[in-house]
């Protein structure tokens, strides 16, 4: 008997001395939570997993009064949800250690710095009488630092979840072969604004930005003061915040075993554009764009476009693009539709002859008259009659009273009449041809007095400029013309029966005038001469 | 208020600027028991050693003390009891008084309600603690009376009104973030933040949603083992108390040094005043302990092994 005795102690010293199994701390609190609002029982440590049966405590422990099979006390309760020193039923009376156990002992467990206390620790306390203590199961803290904790209080709490501040006297423990390593550590900070100094000043704080880790854990920054905290294994993680109406920030945070790690998160606020007053360009708030400006414009500091005037070549006159002035002419100069300076003539009190700022043509004098160096007409003037014609020259000063059109001919009585089929209008200038020292100039269609033509034994005179019509019989002709001081010339045109045929007729000149009149031209002047008119009148043969 | 004469000096060796200012008034003395001017300690074996949880001052400077272990409030006045009122159970955890003597008392774990009490003790109403803002008593952290109603505070984070003005249970159940200040025109919350500092911060009361605005980051002279209280007075100043010590890095993690630290804060969160007060010398769980009258005035309930005082420190 005694023998057997002595096994069952050994054995069961053996038992207790063995490291209890593993558990994890979730495990730990799961059992815990099941033993709330089961009574204090003093020296007990049994309850149901199912909540029933709570049981009832009164009066002052230990000499308080129990009703009921199920209940713990504290030391109770926290080596059964430690399930030390080995598994056992929640049901079942086990009660292997007290406060004194908790406070001294290390069979189990260890002490650890309070600062470290983790979740499914214990507390313990133990009077300095060591006549009695309290021991309690961590969860967590709050922002005061205050613990949420497991624990048989007493006899009128019964078993409790609360929040509560633990004195001092209090030592954490850790309850050996706890599965989820306490090699871990905690970063943690809060999310707050950052008004341009960063963490110099985190005094506006952002509840509710959610903060994720990149292990993959996320929650939300603390109600009051945003505070955030992950407990996380050892290493270097990217920790990034949101919230509403700010930009996410981002921040690598080394987390180190048993350690805190602060790693606060300041977030710019989304910048609201200002773009009032602006058509371009950034605005003055946030730097985003206000708009852009159309072609041909830029954008000033103000934010508006700007009209880039394109004047290139031009010297005067508005830039087709904005409107606004490219220069001004000096006077006597007037700006064209190009946008140049061109000079304006003065012919002003001139009757003919260059007008004295450009040069340019002031009008010729009628027949009779000649224009004077200050551009007055001086002489006898010839006064023409055209009454009753409406073509060829007229009869007095030998002036045109105009011209019929290609289909009609002008008669005798200078009337325009249409072309019969058994006739053919020849028509063209009186060219002089004139040699000069740079080369050979011709003048038609201008002044060119008494200019006569000749069709085989039809003749006419050209009008004051050279123009000339004349009805023939359809066919080739021989069309000579002659001018006073000028050496007759010819061409050779086709007409077709009712048709009309242009065909402009040279005399040759020797010395360049400047109103009719021509000087007798040399043999040598000829050759030339001949083949300028060749050339000139080529056209008008193949015209017909 | 008339105090008892006893004038006593901080006594922690390195509360110098305590000792220089740190002379208070003891209001009361009780030692520990059940008659008459005494106060109850629970130290029962295997179970959570409990002293009294709290007090409130009244305006005629009474203290009334939730002696919660023997089922009553005493009311001390000139140093003696004055007054006791009896409790229908030994569960309350906080307490508030109304002008005509009326009590509002706290069970959070219990019971789980707020208890009216006329000056007599007599229950005249009982509302549920829990529900709508509050899922579990054990996470309440404060009760307040207020003339709007009666608000609990929840996780030291956010108030929620339980009863209205008149006493009766407030179906919508208002909340708000931070607690009262005492002029009303503030939320104000605190946060430990790190190993030895904690924050004030304050919303406007009218704009409860507001982001909070750092009112003052407080630095402690040791190690913050948990706040202990946040106050404030009708001027607008604040004060953030806080249990400090500083344990011996290896075991058996014996406390090195130990002590009560109180940071006065202007309105604009510059720190006017700091005292350092005795730490209670044991673990008995209490609740409430510290708290700035309206006209500013500390009051801090201590004990040791012979018994319970109310201090007094204008600051």
């Amino acid at each position: 008997m005694s023998r057997l005795l002595f096994v069952m102690l050994v054995f069961s010293a053996a038992t207790a001395m063995a490291d209890p199994d593993p558990m994890t701390r979730e495990e730990i609190v799961d059992l815990a939570k099941t033993g709330v609002s089961y009574s204090y029982w003093w020296g007990h440590d049994q309850w149901r997993e199912d909540g029933a049966e709570h049981g009832s405590c009164s009066g002052s422990c230990p000499d308080c009064t129990h009703t009921g099979s199920y209940g713990a006390d504290c030391s109770g309760y926290v080596g059964k949800v430690w399930q030390v020193p080995g598994p056992i039923a929640l049901t079942t009376y086990s009660h292997p250690y007290s406060t004194r156990e908790f406070r001294y002992s290390s069979t189990h467990w260890d002490q650890v710095s309070r600062g470290d206390s983790l979740k499914a620790d214990a507390m313990v306390y133990r009077n300095s009488s060591n006549t009695g203590g309290h021991v309690i199961l961590y969860e967590s803290g709050d922002p005061w630092g205050s613990c949420w904790v497991y624990e048989a209080k007493g006899c009128s709490y019964g078993i409790v979840h609360n929040l509560r501040s633990v004195s001092s006297s209090y030592v954490t423990i850790r309850r050996h072969r706890l599965e989820s390593a306490p090699a871990v550590g905690t970063v943690q900070g809060v999310v707050y604004k950052d008004v341009g100094v960063g963490a110099a000043d985190m005094s506006i704080r952002l509840p509710g930005a959610q903060v994720s880790v990149s292990s993959g854990a996320n929650a939300a920054a603390r109600e009051n003061d945003a505070f955030w905290s992950f407990s996380l294994a050892p290493g270097t993680y990217t920790v990034t915040a949101n919230a509403g109406g700010f930009q996410g920030n981002t921040r690598s945070c080394p987390v180190s075993a048993g350690a805190e790690t602060w790693c606060s998160i300041g977030l710019v606020e989304d910048c609201i554009p200002d773009c009032s007053g602006r058509q371009c360009g950034p605005d003055p708030v946030c730097g985003q764009s206000c708009g852009d400006c159309p072609a041909g414009h830029a954008c000033d500091s103000a934010g508006r476009c700007i009209c880039q005037p394109a004047c290139g070549q031009r010297e005067c006159g508005p830039d087709p693009v904005c409107g606004e002035s490219c220069g001004s002419c000096p006077p006597g100069q007037a700006c064209s539709d190009e946008g140049r300076c061109v000079c304006v003539p003065d012919c002003s009190g001139r009757q003919c002859g260059p007008d004295p700022v450009c040069g340019a043509d002031c009008g010729s004098c009628p027949p009779g008259a000649a224009c004077t160096p200050d551009g007055r007409c001086e002489g006898n003037a010839c006064i023409p009659d055209c009454s009753g014609r409406e073509c060829g020259p007229d009869p007095v000063c030998g002036q045109s009273c105009g011209m019929c059109s290609a289909e009609a001919a002008c008669d005798i009585e200078g009337r325009c009449r249409s072309i019969s089929p058994s006739q053919g209008k020849l028509y063209g200038y009186v060219m002089k041809i004139e040699k000069t020292a740079g080369g050979f100039s011709v003048t038609r269609g201008r002044p060119l007095k008494d200019a006569r033509i000749r069709v085989e034994e039809f003749e006419t005179d050209a009008d004051e400029y050279g123009y000339y019509e004349i009805l023939v019989a359809p066919g080739e002709h021989v069309v000579e013309a002659s001018h006073t001081g000028c050496e007759k010339g010819r061409a050779t045109c086709l007409v077709a029966p009712g048709g009309s045929a242009e065909c402009d007729v040279p005399v040759y000149g020797q010395e360049p005038e400047i109103h009719g009149g021509c000087s007798t031209s040399g043999p040598a002047s000829r050759g030339p001469l001949m083949l300028l008119v060749v050339l000139l009148l080529a056209r008008r043969r193949r015209a017909i | 208020m008339s105090a008892a004469k006893t004038k006593t000096r901080v006594s922690t060796p390195e509360a110098q600027s305590a000792d220089e200012k740190g002379e208070f008034d003891v209001v009361f003395f009780a030692p520990w028991g059940s008659g008459e001017g005494r106060l109850g300690r629970r130290a029962a074996e295997e179970s959570d050693p409990e002293g009294p949880m709290g007090f409130v001052i009244d305006d005629a400077g009474r203290a009334a003390v939730l002696d919660q272990v023997n089922s009553r409030v005493v009311v001390f006045a000139d140093g003696k009891q004055i007054k006791e009122i009896g409790l229908p159970a030994s569960t309350y955890q906080d307490l508030e008084r109304d002008k005509d003597g009326n009590l509002v008392l706290m069970d959070r774990l219990a019971q789980r309600s707020v208890d009216l009490l006329d000056p007599r003790g007599r229950q005249i109403a009982r509302i549920d603690l829990e529900g709508e803002g509050v899922p579990e008593g054990g996470g309440t952290t404060a009760l307040f009376l207020r003339e709007d109603g009666v608000w609990v505070e929840v996780e030291h984070t956010r108030l929620v009104r339980v009863a209205d003005a008149r006493g009766r249970p407030d179906p919508k159940r208002p909340q708000v973030n931070g607690r009262f200040s005492a002029d009303g025109a503030w939320l104000l919350s605190a946060v430990k933040e790190g190993r030895q500092a904690a924050v004030v911060l304050v919303r406007p009361a009218d704009s409860p949603g507001a982001v909070p605005r750092l009112l003052s980051r407080v630095d402690f002279s040791l190690p913050v083992l948990h706040l202990l209280a946040l106050e404030s007075d009708t001027a607008g100043r604040v004060l953030l108390a806080a249990h400090l010590a500083r344990f011996e890095e290896r075991a058996p993690f014996g406390v090195l040094e130990e002590r009560v630290e109180a940071v006065l804060l202007d309105p604009g969160g510059a720190e006017l005043d700091r005292v350092r007060l005795e730490a209670p010398r044991g673990a008995l769980d209490q609740f409430r302990t510290l708290r700035l009258s309206p006209d500013g005035i500390l009051y801090y309930l201590y004990y040791d092994d012979s018994g319970v005082s109310l201090r007094r420190m204008a600051i």
